[in-house]
């Protein structure tokens, strides 16, 4: 079976680097480094399977991608995690209530990501 | 915004008040009722439109068949295109949106809550094809330098074979103290987030790691001060007269998120777990403690490959994961190994606190290099006699 296409969004390079470690072995990656250049990658055509996404990022925050793909027929039902330092409850219930899945408070912990992720991929299957 | 130009090609003779046209700053140029209807006005204008909305349902030409002919003149580059549609699969999505469609709207839609997506897209559209392209980021993964994993198994096998006498008698004096297994093997988080079995003599008593709770506040990294101040009553809360963030319960108390991340971020700093005179410890194991023999089955993991000689100390899984945020993240690049920056950068200097080892760990993964390792293994013999009673 092929893998499943993640993408990854942030402008820290050891957070991206550290979320490539994790994801690698069950994942194919593609990492963009702010909202904008990740916009563009989906606009070629691509469609992952899934997005992660850090808030505070330069050029296009996280918030601003957000409501591009939600408003996009294409991408609005890619499910998406936020990870980001911002631990605001604020903040978080923006992002959720623009259609964000889940939301992350950095630090992480790694198991946690994975199995949220398989939890959203399940839930995708079983709803198919 | 300025307002945008929209050539119109559908049947829908109530399109503007239907998709909310009039309430956005949009400019009607065209309206025509099939696709060879707006081909010939396309040919003829001087100016084209900024995007092109197309009812999937219009009769004449088929929408994608048109798009797609469009799309291969350069002239039709910077021109957004829409399709109005009752329902796409989304095999017809992703087929869309390869043939150059820029966005789908399902009826029924409100442009208004789309300004979002159309600004991106003339935005998009008005980039020439380079500055399109997303520049893809490719993380650069260290592997492990072919000289660094030689030099260990070099050293750690010669290592082995010199001190196993010790070891034996570490081995024997254990099993005469206290019943459990020689090593203690623990989880530990290495380089790029490995996640290996970190050997150890086991110093303590076999029950240790259940008696855990009853040490846990002994953790001597955690602040010596931390401020009296920080109670569940928010200063700035008191001083507006009503509470300046939302409130949160927890653990059973109330209290405003402002107070409540305040005393998180108190209580963190002890990222680090280190405790002065554990009662678990055995006699035997203290000895092994003080003397860093427990240490010396690391070479065994030095031989598998889990770790090095030289590099940031593997952390237990607690510790690793509060460190999984952008300023700390960078540790996790370097190698893993034995001895590091901070086991001689402040040795008997007196005590350091989580934060600076956290900081020597970062700085170990941006300068580390053969030579240096090197420099960090001669520095760590004379560091090897000290004792320090952790």
């Amino acid at each position: 079976m092929k893998n499943r296409k993640i993408l990854i969004i942030d402008d820290d390079q050891y957070i991206r680097l550290l979320l490539q470690y994790l994801l690698e072995r069950s994942y194919d990656i593609e990492v963009r480094e702010n909202g904008h250049e990740a916009l563009l990658y989906l606009q070629e055509g691509n469609i992952p399977d899934m997005i992660i996404s850090d808030l505070d990022m330069p050029v296009m925050t996280g918030n601003a991608f957000l409501d591009n793909i939600k408003q996009s027929s294409f991408f609005n039902s890619i499910p998406l995690i936020v990870l980001s330092a911002k631990e605001n409850s604020l903040e978080r219930i923006e992002c959720l209530k623009k259609g964000a899945d889940d939301y992350m408070m950095k630090p992480f912990n790694p198991e946690e990501l994975k199995i949220r992720m398989s939890n959203i991929f399940q839930r995708m299957n079983l709803a198919r | 915004m300025k307002s945008l130009s929209i050539l119109y090609i559908g049947t829908n003779i109530d399109f503007i008040n239907e998709y909310g046209l009039n309430i956005v700053p949009v400019k009607l140029i065209q309206c025509e009722t099939n696709a060879f209807l707006a081909g010939c006005y396309l040919s003829e204008t001087i100016k084209l439109p900024d995007i092109i909305f197309f009812e999937s349902k219009a009769t004449g030409v088929n929408p994608f068949h048109f798009i797609e002919h469009l799309r291969s003149e350069s002239k039709y580059d910077h021109v957004v295109f829409v399709v109005v549609s009752d329902g796409m699969t989304s095999v017809e999505m992703t087929d869309s949106l390869k043939k150059g469609i820029d966005e789908v709207l399902i009826k029924p839609f409100k442009l208004t809550n789309y300004m979002h997506r159309v600004r991106f897209l003339i935005h998009y559209r008005d980039l020439n094809k380079k500055e399109r392209k997303s520049l893809k980021t490719i993380s650069i993964t260290k592997s492990m330098p072919v000289l660094k994993r030689a030099f260990d198994i070099v050293v750690a096998s010669i290592a082995l074979v010199l001190i196993s006498p010790i070891m034996l008698m570490a081995m024997i004096a254990m099993k005469l103290e206290s019943k459990g297994p020689w090593i203690y093997a623990s989880k530990r988080v290495g380089s790029c987030y490995q996640v290996f079995d970190f050997y150890k003599f086991r110093s303590m008593f076999a029950d240790a790691e259940a008696r855990f709770s009853e040490v846990e506040n002994l953790n001597q990294y955690m602040i010596k001060n931390t401020p009296v101040e920080l109670s569940e009553i928010c200063p700035s809360c008191n001083y507006l007269k009503k509470p300046c963030s939302p409130k949160v319960y927890i653990d059973g108390k109330r209290m405003c998120e402002r107070q409540h991340l305040l005393l998180k971020k108190a209580k963190q700093s002890g990222t680090f777990f280190k405790i002065q005179d554990d009662p678990r410890i055995t006699r035997v194991g203290r000895v092994l403690r003080n003397t860093s023999i427990d240490e010396l089955p690391q070479l065994i993991n030095v031989l598998k490959g889990d770790m090095s000689i030289v590099g940031n100390r593997p952390l237990p899984l607690y510790e690793a994961e509060q460190l999984t945020s952008d300023a700390w993240a960078e540790r996790f690049d370097a190698p893993a190994g034995i001895t590091g920056l901070w086991q001689v950068e402040k040795r008997g200097g007196g005590e350091m606190s989580g934060e600076e080892r956290k900081k020597l760990d970062n700085k170990y993964a941006r300068t580390n290099s053969f030579f240096n390792d090197l420099k960090l293994i001669v520095r760590t013999i004379p560091a090897l006699f000290q004792s320090e009673n952790v």
